[in-house]
């Protein structure tokens, strides 16, 4: 199992201000990790950072995916490489259907035959999705916009996915619902996958390893098995 | 890091703000001194210098041609100062510029008077900077020669320091008292623009149709700032007149579209349209009319006055080209009859030069001025027509025949 | 019936002038969420580089418009990277953009002005001699071709928008730049584009419209604040709702002041203006962007 994605003694800074005091991670291929963290500890500092979404001078140190540094390069091109990101907020967008949000998330394929299949499989991995195939993205509800950002984000044909808080705003049912698809996705589709979040309790129900980050830096990792039964983890995130 | 940067950018932009608004022209005024032309004559060294306050807007939206009313001045200076100046002194002028704001002429002419204590004064052609400023003039008893064009400047106010050397728009329709009857018109359209001065001549020209019967079939009104005038000009060409009056400050446009719309008669002007309009209506400009005391030439051969002639050619010599604009010989006028009182008070003391003014009677490029009877300089004049490229007299060409010629080639 | 043919004719030349300016006005707002006051300017630059190009340096028409949108898109691109994208990236407040662009438009009028000088000047014709008759009416070809290609690029982006990838990726841009970015839109390169394009439709305009308004400094100015008005009347933001509210425009006002009073000429412009802010600040295609702003 190769390393996919790995950030080498990585900081970030603006405005004076060290949002990320230097952490190392790596994802391996076929890995579901996370990244969870109070509110304030960086970690959607560094998943933005990651997908190319914030302003690259305040970068340091590496962010490599499959061998190549990616830190300095603005989302699109990050995208273009197999990453696919699933902002924090969903960001849909609102006034085209969700058949054309998929449409968009095909954007940089070439292959024009392909993509109506490659819609057609989401529309079998969402069935919800199917239902509102026609519905402006701005008439979704929470669940079904973050679905379709999932969705959207697959069109790609990404190698690997980027999730920044996915449950955020979400009801519980709802949030059962978007982790059990992330890991129908991983699982049928083979789709590595590293998401920051909020919800410590369902993070570490979904993923296979974390890393909990606090004030900027790591302070513990491991396979989220052991996570869930440390015993300071327990009391900080788990709320036991 | 973001704060000094929003600082430093709001300090730009207010700025670029001020420095607007310093355009606009709230600052001290700043003189720029030109000195008259040399004079070759060692000792006037001595003697202390005729001073000429001028001012005009040489920036701001009426400065295309104040640059040739200072070269009419400077010719005149330049003559002046060749044959003895004003009582042996040399002539100096200082030049302001007014940014074309009537509140700018107004301080400049305070500053004038109180500190650069000047021996005359020429004020701006612009007549609402003249009205912003003549006053403080006249309080301070500065022999003034103004050369703004609005008919009810000096009538107006009654100043006793103020002259004009220039067209006052009220009397050209002494042009056309007569020329209507000839022409046996009996219809009239005027279209105006807001500006005071075409206000006035929109005025003087009712007055002129109620006197003598003529029925305004149509009267529009503009906006300067517009380019499209098809709605207005759709109901004058309508209403058929004998004849349109473009009472507007750019004849260009309107001429334009005025032809299009299938209108193919005389269209008077109020004064000698500029050479960009002439350029801008290109062959519609056949067959504007309009009172003046003089044309602007683009070739000398078609000159055939000499006194103007001889002027073109010290014109030329200077400065390599034909006046494009009649502001020069408003401008040397000016110098040129304040000269002529000097010369009949023998002295230039103010009071004197005012009260020899009174007294001038002499030679301008648009005829004879004569401060006699008033405070206006010309009160008759010619008018012309613009036919086969060529500057025609009015009264000339009617009486040849050339009116009925020209309504048979529509 | 002559009067009103005349009219209708002069009403479409107009309503195609300020169709084509509104519409660059809601293209700025659609790419980059700003109310862009440097367009009347860049028109005026737009008809003063075509009829540098045409008249002043002889070139054949076709080629000096070709010409001029080239440097005028130029010019819109380096605006958008140069200052636009510059102020977005410090997080200034929407005011300092606003002001930004207030003080761009004045420099852009003054080198206007040191440039190509104050004084009005004569587009020459591009058929010269040729006079069409359109129902009675002598009309100018130029005005035909103003139309013409007025519709012709009006059809033209509708289809580029719409159909287009590219023009796809800018709708989806403006929609959400985050999101478009993750879709992996260039939106960087996707901005200056917008600007670009916009900057070229108005210099369109400014060329199409110097042969029959002739070429000043007011030129821009004086249409671009009844385009304004146009494009809130169509719905500030909406393409569709720019074509309609500047030809509605054109016609309002050629019409009010042809059977009205050619007092309310400029007049009523402003009147539409307000009474839209007022009563239905979202336009005829109810489009949002006023109500956010």
């Amino acid at each position: 199992m190769s390393a996919m994605l790995e950030l080498e003694d990585f900081r970030y800074s603006y405005g004076g201000v060290h949002a990320v005091k230097g952490i190392s991670l790596q994802i391996n291929e076929g890995e579901i990790v996370t990244l969870i963290g109070a509110n304030g500890a960086g970690k959607s500092t560094t998943m933005r950072t990651i997908c190319g979404l914030t302003e690259p001078q305040g970068v340091q140190g590496k962010i490599v995916y499959k061998g190549k540094e990616i830190q300095k390069l603005s989302g699109h091109k990050i995208t273009a490489m197999g990453l696919s990101h699933v902002i924090e907020g969903r960001h849909i967008f609102s006034k085209l259907t969700v058949d054309e949000n998929l449409e968009m998330g095909a954007y940089l394929r070439k292959d024009t035959k392909n993509i109506k299949a490659d819609k057609e499989e989401m529309y079998r991995l969402f069935p919800r999705l199917l239902e509102r195939k026609t519905s402006l993205g701005s008439n979704l509800s929470g669940g079904e916009q973050q679905m379709l950002a999932i969705a959207r984000a697959m069109m790609n044909h990404p190698k690997m996915i980027l999730l920044d808080e996915p449950s955020l705003g979400l009801a519980p049912i709802i949030v059962t619902e978007v982790f059990k698809a992330i890991k129908r996705l991983n699982e049928q589709e083979g789709i590595t996958i590293f998401f920051v979040e909020q919800n410590s309790k369902i993070a570490l129900n979904s993923a296979q390893r974390g890393y909990v980050m606090q004030t900027g830096e790591i302070v513990i990792s491991g396979s989220c098995t052991d996570l869930s039964n440390n015993e300071a983890v327990r009391k900080a995130y788990l709320g036991e | 890091m973001k704060k000094n940067v929003r600082m430093v950018l709001s300090l730009l932009v207010a700025a670029v703000l001020i420095l607007g608004l310093v355009g606009c022209g709230t600052s001290e005024p700043t003189a720029s001194t030109a000195s008259a032309p040399a004079t070759e004559s060692g000792s006037e060294n001595a003697l202390e210098p005729y001073v000429i306050g001028a001012y005009m807007p040489i920036t701001g939206t009426n400065s295309t041609w104040s640059f040739i009313l200072e070269r009419g001045q400077d010719l005149a200076i330049e003559e002046i100062n060749a044959n003895g100046g004003f009582n042996g002194h040399p002539v100096e002028i200082i030049r302001y510029d007014t940014t074309s704001s009537n509140e700018e002429a107004a301080k400049i002419a305070v500053r004038l008077v109180e500190v650069d204590k000047v021996d005359a004064c020429l004020p701006s052609p612009m007549s609402n900077e003249i009205k912003a400023s003549a006053n403080t003039l006249n309080n301070a008893h500065i022999p003034t020669i103004v050369v703004g064009t609005s008919a009810t400047l000096l009538s107006d106010a009654n100043w006793d320091y103020v002259w004009r050397t220039a067209l006052n728009t009220d009397f050209t329709m002494s042009a056309w008292e007569s020329a209507f009857d000839e022409m046996g018109v009996k219809t009239v359209a005027i279209i105006n623009s807001q500006e005071d001065v075409c206000v006035a001549v929109t005025q003087a020209m009712e007055e002129l149709c109620a006197e003598k019967g003529i029925e305004i079939v149509a009267k529009e009104s503009i906006d300067s700032a517009d380019t499209d005038f098809t709605a207005p000009l759709a109901n004058i060409v309508s209403a058929k007149p004998d004849l349109v009056c473009s009472y507007a400050l750019e004849p260009g446009n309107v001429t334009v579209q005025l032809r299009r719309l299938g209108y193919d008669g005389l269209i008077i002007q109020r004064e000698l349209p500029a050479a960009n309009d002439f350029e801008i209506a290109g062959d519609d400009s056949r067959g504007w009319a309009f009172p003046s005391l003089y044309v602007t030439y683009t070739d000398i051969n078609d000159c055939d006055i000499p006194y103007m002639r001889s002027f073109l050619e010290k014109y030329q010599a200077a400065y390599g080209e034909l006046p494009e604009y009649e502001w020069v010989y408003r401008g040397y006028d000016a110098v040129m009859a304040l000269w002529e009182a000097s010369k009949i008070a023998g002295s230039n003391d103010k009071e004197a030069i005012n009260e020899a003014l009174s007294q001038v009677v002499c030679d301008g490029l648009g005829g004879t001025i004569d401060f006699t009877k008033s405070h206006e300089g010309y009160e008759s004049f010619g008018s012309f027509v613009y036919e086969d490229g060529k500057f025609k007299e009015f009264n000339t060409w009617l009486s040849a025949g050339g009116y009925d010629a020209y309504k048979q080639n529509d | 019936m002559l009067k009103f043919v005349t009219l209708f004719i002069s009403a479409t030349i107009l309503g195609c002038t300020y169709g084509l300016i509104s519409l660059s006005y809601s293209l700025i707002y659609k790419s980059s969420g700003m109310m862009a006051f440097v367009n009347p300017d860049l028109m005026t630059w737009g008809a003063f580089l075509g009829f540098t190009f045409y008249t002043l340096m002889g070139l054949p028409y076709p080629i000096a418009v070709l010409l001029t949108c080239v440097v005028m898109f130029c010019m819109g691109f380096a605006i958008q990277k140069g200052v636009v994208r510059n102020l977005i990236k410090r997080n200034v407040t929407p005011m300092y953009i606003t002001l930004t662009m207030f003080a761009m438009g004045y420099i852009l009028q003054n080198l206007s002005q040191l440039i190509f000088g104050s004084v009005p000047r004569k587009f020459d014709s591009i058929i010269p001699g040729l006079k069409i008759q359109l129902a009675g009416i002598q009309v100018q070809p130029e005005a035909i071709i103003c139309v013409g290609v007025s519709l012709l690029i009006m059809a033209l982006l509708q289809f580029f928008m719409n159909k287009t990838k590219l023009g796809t990726a800018m709708r989806a841009a403006s929609m959400d730049p985050m999101a478009a970015e993750s879709v992996g839109v260039d939106v960087s390169l996707i901005s200056g584009l917008s600007w670009g394009l916009s900057t070229t439709v108005i210099a369109a305009a400014g060329i199409l419209c110097g042969p029959i308004y002739s070429v000043s400094m007011v030129l821009g100015a004086n249409l671009g604040a009844k385009a304004f008005a146009g494009a809130v009347l169509g719905g500030y933001g909406n393409m569709i709702g720019a074509i309609i509210g500047g030809l509605a425009m054109g016609f309002i006002e050629t019409f009010v002041s042809g059977y009205i009073s050619s007092d309310y000429k400029s007049l009523i412009a402003y009147i539409v203006l307000i009474l839209f802010l007022f009563v239905k600040p979202t336009g005829i295609m109810n489009e949002r962007a006023i109500q956010d702003v």
